[in-house]
């Protein structure tokens, strides 16, 4: 895929925090946190599961990535484990409430197949979108995940709130965060 | 998502005419009918998967995972103004609830304030404040238990609010992982 933000880099990036945590490092675990956190709490409310259970698979993701920092054997793919086990966690979520056997879903794992939908080329260039957002840094990717992501579809106002900055420089700010946005998804997207 | 979706969205939330101030070359293609390829990406992932923003009690709660902080104290928070008392004061009887009144609360590490009134399905719409003494920025999740139970999480200015609570006698808990506040709430009629 066209581009440049590679899986290297982004695997690269996630070895490194996931080693920094393993030492400690609370500053790394909250920057692994600030990075997936979106990406997980969508997947159960995509579920259809109420704010407060996304809240709650959220919280049972996250513990399970603390409990296995040092069996995470692809950083690169973190954010697609991170998907499973969200969706896995929204699995029992919602058959707890509709009284079905839980057994079938299994238990989460470093190594855990991913299911079909996660290797899908969609999920595959969703990711992509995402890592590179993320390597946009801050402000632009709150920025752009507001201006794209956010269902909510919070004005500029809103926006300029949620990342503290002055409404009038919300307006640059965008036209500088999509240019390096540009730049990093590269003209031949999709290609 | 077809091009003219796609057009009509990025419009929206790009505020495309301010983008033109801006002279921008995205205007260019947009007002071309064409949406750059990384553009068209991008909708197209934000399509596939919606990511509201994280509310910032559930973020909190994420990053204290790994190092959590220990409870510290309970400090039982005290009643200092309650506006029932008065119109009680004033020689108005007590009576059904008609009408919105507030508390005010102080204890050591917080003050408290919460506002009730009525709502239209004979319930009560609770919203309050946490004003934090310290300078340490804190996320408080609120319950409150009686009747029945009630759980939010405060905002970053400590503002937190309960629909459709039942009028009855309540505690109000507070908690930021370290400290933790009880405070009385009486959702009764007015106090006779």
């Amino acid at each position: 895929m066209a581009g440049y933000i590679r899986a290297d880099d982004v695997g690269a990036e996630n070895k490194r925090l996931l080693e920094a945590c393993l030492h400690g490092d609370s500053t790394a675990w909250v920057e692994l946190v600030r990075r997936y956190e979106r990406l997980v709490y969508a997947i159960p409310l995509r579920e259809g599961l109420s704010p407060d259970d996304a809240a709650d698979v959220a919280q049972e993701t996250f513990a399970a990535l603390h409990a296995r920092l040092d069996a995470i054997n692809e950083p690169d793919r973190l954010a697609s484990w991170l998907m499973t086990v969200a969706r896995r966690h929204s699995w029992r979520r919602r058959s707890a409430t509709s009284h079905v056997g839980l057994d079938s879903f299994g238990t989460e794992s470093a190594t855990a197949q991913l299911p079909s939908a996660d290797s899908s080329d969609e999920t595959v260039r969703m990711l992509w979108v995402y890592e590179s957002v993320q390597a946009l840094g801050e402000p632009c990717r709150s920025l752009v995940l507001a201006l794209f992501f956010d269902p909510a579809e919070p004005s500029y106002a809103e926006i300029a709130m949620q990342i503290g900055r002055p409404l009038g420089s919300i307006g640059p700010l965008r036209s500088r965060c999509l240019e390096r946005l540009r730049d990093l998804l590269g003209d031949g997207a999709a290609s | 998502m077809n091009r003219d979706e796609m057009l009509q969205k990025l419009a929206r939330v790009l505020d495309v005419d301010d983008l033109r101030d801006a002279r921008s070359d995205i205007v260019d293609l947009l007002d071309a009918g064409e949406v750059p390829d990384w553009l068209s990406l991008v909708m197209e992932a934000a399509e596939q998967l919606p990511m509201p923003a994280v509310p910032e009690i559930v973020s909190s709660d994420l990053r204290a995972i790994m190092d959590p902080p220990e409870l510290v104290a309970f400090f039982e928070a005290t009643v200092m103004v309650d506006s029932r008392d008065e119109g009680r004061l004033a020689g108005v009887r007590g009576g059904p609830i008609d009408d919105a009144w507030s508390i005010t609360y102080t204890s050591e590490p917080v003050d408290l304030v919460v506002d009730v009134w009525p709502s239209a399905d004979g319930g009560l719409e609770v919203e309050g404040q946490v004003l934090a003494r310290s300078d340490t920025p804190s996320v408080f999740r609120a319950t409150l238990t009686g009747d029945t139970s009630h759980h939010a999480g405060a905002d970053a200015l400590g503002r937190f609010a309960f629909g459709a609570v039942t009028p009855g006698a309540y505690q109000l808990m507070l908690d930021d992982g370290r400290v933790r506040v009880s405070a009385p709430v009486d959702l009764r009629e007015v106090a006779e």
